[in-house]
């Protein structure tokens, strides 16, 4: 009697705090509110995924470069100022790749114009009379670019935007050296394969520095120098799948389906009392501790919510729900054999338990693959089916069973 | 109930499912969405109320020969999908942009094919590992049932029941897509993959019950044993089937038109899962367990 009396408290305690995550703007327990925490198919944003191109990669194996790129791609997406941005990993197939999501942001060129390029900056010489050839001097060697206004200039543009390349000890050098072979020739410049300057060297330049012109806005010669200090990716990168959801929409989504769940809810409740009485009703308490609990639990944790991610949490209703028939339906059974009350509450619940427990593995079976498996809108829905049919194993025989012994015991 | 006696016709019943199941979807043939084949989507608002059949005039004639499809996603709502390659992501929004200039874009899309191979390839790989993890597991939790049963037939005749509930969904999922114009998506290999784990957890709820009674009266033979457990458990299959039922439609109707294909596919899985689990699992698996012990002795 005092053991159930515990558990009841305990669970009981469970379920308000549960209730104080789970309540938006209730009393400030936690020092700030918990989020729950929205996809992007929900709060709306930008996703894109882009595959490493990892053909020429030197001695980096493809599993460093995918790194790399995802360290750079983060210090470009700060410069945006987004917040809380999620760049991970992916396989597209047999290729690496990177997943990038960009919750609230509303123009997608910008994004895509930083993250995409490559940033490999060469400089090329002419070889004979018509082609150019590498010069073996590179990004790797820049030091320090600054975006800056070029006031000397003379003519009508009086003030024109340029980069100023600071080279490292090393670059110094093999600046000099190109130069010191190409006076009166041209130096071209490019930056993933699209000239950006070409000049023709008057004289030897020593000292390490050189000049980038004819650029058009300064904004332009920020971004540019701002791509060429955080270095080059090192691989290109091709963006295979965008994906850009309007806040509207999602808003609109969330909303229906928030009330679809109610709905539901409440119509599963009116079957369970219809159908079992007092025994209902347990279920129907078990069933709103359950709900408590979960949602609880993923904004604590935190999981990400998405349309599939609500799927799989309705889903689990459904198990939840079934937990509580099986073990009222063996009840019923127990005493029609003639077996006392008490005594037929406990031969129900340990004999449905098997059959729980063989199920609710399937489940989780199915769930554990979908999740090793897949990415994206699979993950996110076993993600919530697991932990669902945790929770609702959890209610079903710890909350159901012990609300009724204590209520049975009691009388 | 006497189910099993007619064990004959649940398994002609069966075959017939699979069989039709399998014909129709050659009549019609799913079709694949641009999760799958690559491609490009955008889904706009109006400003104005729009004729839809005026919307796909002009979509098709900013962007021709590319297979636009225009399909009307609720409240003055439209989705324009095509099937663009990666050359061409730009020209297509750009195209429908210029098109409907007064339009707010909800949302836009665009995927390459590998990354819709990659995801039909993970699924399918998906559904063959959970087959065969959860025959291994029915075989270890049936592992204590009298040595004149093989503990496998379970895991087997699960698996069986399984892929009658997949192929039946699949094919009425693509007739009714036919007329609706739902294609088969991400989301709904997500919904697949629901119906598999729903269809083996129904099937073990009628299997537990049968172990139960193979156990407590080795006496009776397994037709009797299977006819019983099917009595016993009959009330709980379809309470449980109801309220997850209920709740599905409350989705249809109520959760909106993004999840609705998704759902409609729910709806149909849980109702072949409920019926298998009690006209098809128990007689396949006394079949299957009478075949076995004539072949040995």
């Amino acid at each position: 009697m005092r053991n159930h009396l515990i558990t009841l408290i305990a669970t009981l305690l469970l379920t308000i705090v549960s209730a104080l995550v789970v309540w938006p703007k209730g009393p400030n327990f936690f020092s700030k509110e918990i989020k729950m925490n929205l996809g992007l198919d929900l709060q709306g944003g930008v996703q894109l995924i882009y595959e490493i191109q990892t053909d020429n990669l030197g001695d980096k194996t493809p599993q460093q470069a995918q790194q790399e790129t995802i360290d750079l791609i983060s210090r470009r997406i700060n410069s945006l100022g987004v917040s809380e941005p999620q760049i991970q990993s992916t396989k597209i197939q047999d290729k690496y790749g990177v997943i990038i999501e960009l919750p609230g942001i509303k123009d997608i060129g910008v994004a895509k114009d930083i993250i995409g390029k490559t940033a490999q900056l060469k400089f090329l010489e002419l070889d004979g009379e018509e082609s150019l050839k590498e010069t073996g001097l590179t990004g790797a060697d820049v030091k320090k670019a600054i975006a800056g206004t070029d006031q000397g200039g003379t003519g009508f543009s009086a003030i024109s935007p340029i980069i100023e390349l600071e080279f490292t000890n090393e670059g110094a050098t093999k600046f000099q050296e190109i130069t010191k072979r190409n006076i009166n020739k041209p130096i071209i410049t490019m930056l993933d394969e699209e000239i950006i300057n070409q000049a023709t060297v008057k004289s030897e330049i020593s000292g390490g520095k050189a000049q980038i012109e004819g650029i058009e806005t300064l904004k332009e010669a920020k971004e540019t120098a701002q791509l060429i200090n955080e270095g080059a990716l090192p691989a290109p990168i091709k963006m295979v799948q965008e994906s850009q959801v309007g806040a509207t929409l999602g808003q609109d989504a969330i909303e229906k389906s928030i009330v679809a769940g109610i709905f539901g809810l409440i119509l599963v409740a009116i079957f369970m009392v219809a159908y079992y009485g007092k025994l209902g009703l347990v279920a129907v308490y078990a069933l709103a501790v359950y709900t408590l609990i979960v949602t609880a639990i993923f904004k604590i944790i935190p999981v990400t919510l998405t349309l599939a991610g609500i799927a799989g949490f309705i889903f689990s209703i459904g198990a939840a729900v079934d937990a509580n028939i099986l073990i009222f339906e063996r009840y019923k059974e127990e005493s029609k054999k003639g077996i006392e009350r008490a005594q037929a509450f406990e031969n129900g619940f340990a004999r449905s338990w098997p059959s729980i427990r063989d199920s609710n593995i399937a489940s989780f079976i199915t769930a554990g693959i979908l999740f090793y498996m897949s990415t994206g809108i699979v993950r996110g829905f076993a993600v919530t089916l697991a932990i669902g049919i945790a929770v609702s194993m959890f209610t079903s025989i710890t909350v159901t069973r012990n609300v009724l012994r204590f209520f049975i015991k009691s009388k | 109930m006497n189910i099993i006696k007619l064990k004959n016709f649940w398994l002609g019943c069966f075959i017939f499912v699979i069989v039709a199941g399998i014909s129709l979807l050659f009549v019609f043939k799913p079709v694949f969405g641009i999760d799958f084949t690559g491609g490009s989507l955008i889904e706009i608002r109006p400003k104005q109320e729009v004729e839809i059949s005026d919307l796909r005039k002009k979509a098709v004639e900013a962007y021709p020969n590319r297979g636009v499809v225009v399909q009307s996603s609720g409240n003055n709502q439209y989705i324009i999908r095509a099937k663009t390659t990666e050359g061409d992501y730009e020209g297509f929004k750009n195209g429908i942009s210029n098109a409907f200039p007064d339009s707010e874009i909800l949302r836009h899309e665009n995927i390459g094919s590998t990354v819709g191979r990659s995801l039909a390839q993970k699924a399918i790989y998906g559904v063959i590992l959970a087959c065969i993890l959860i025959i291994l597991y029915l075989a270890y939790a049936f592992r204590s049932v009298p040595r004149s049963i093989s503990p496998w037939a379970f895991g087997a005749v699960a698996t069986l029941a399984l892929i009658h509930d997949l192929v039946f969904t699949v094919a009425i999922y693509s007739v009714i897509g036919h007329f609706l114009g739902f294609e088969f998506e991400g989301i709904t290999i997500v919904a697949i993959l629901t119906i598999l784990g729903f269809s083996v957890h129904d099937t073990i709820v009628v299997f537990d019950r049968i172990r139960e009674n193979l156990i407590k009266q080795p006496q009776n033979d397994i037709a009797t044993n299977a006819d019983k457990s099917i009595d016993q458990t009959i009330a709980r299959s379809l309470n449980t089937s109801l309220t997850v039922i209920v709740v599905l439609i409350s989705m249809y109707l109520l959760g909106g038109t993004t999840t609705r294909p998704f759902v409609l596919a729910l709806i149909i899985g849980m109702s072949i899962g409920t019926y298998s689990s009690i006209f098809i699992a128990s007689p396949l698996l006394v079949k299957y367990i009478e075949y076995m012990k004539k072949k040995t002795s």
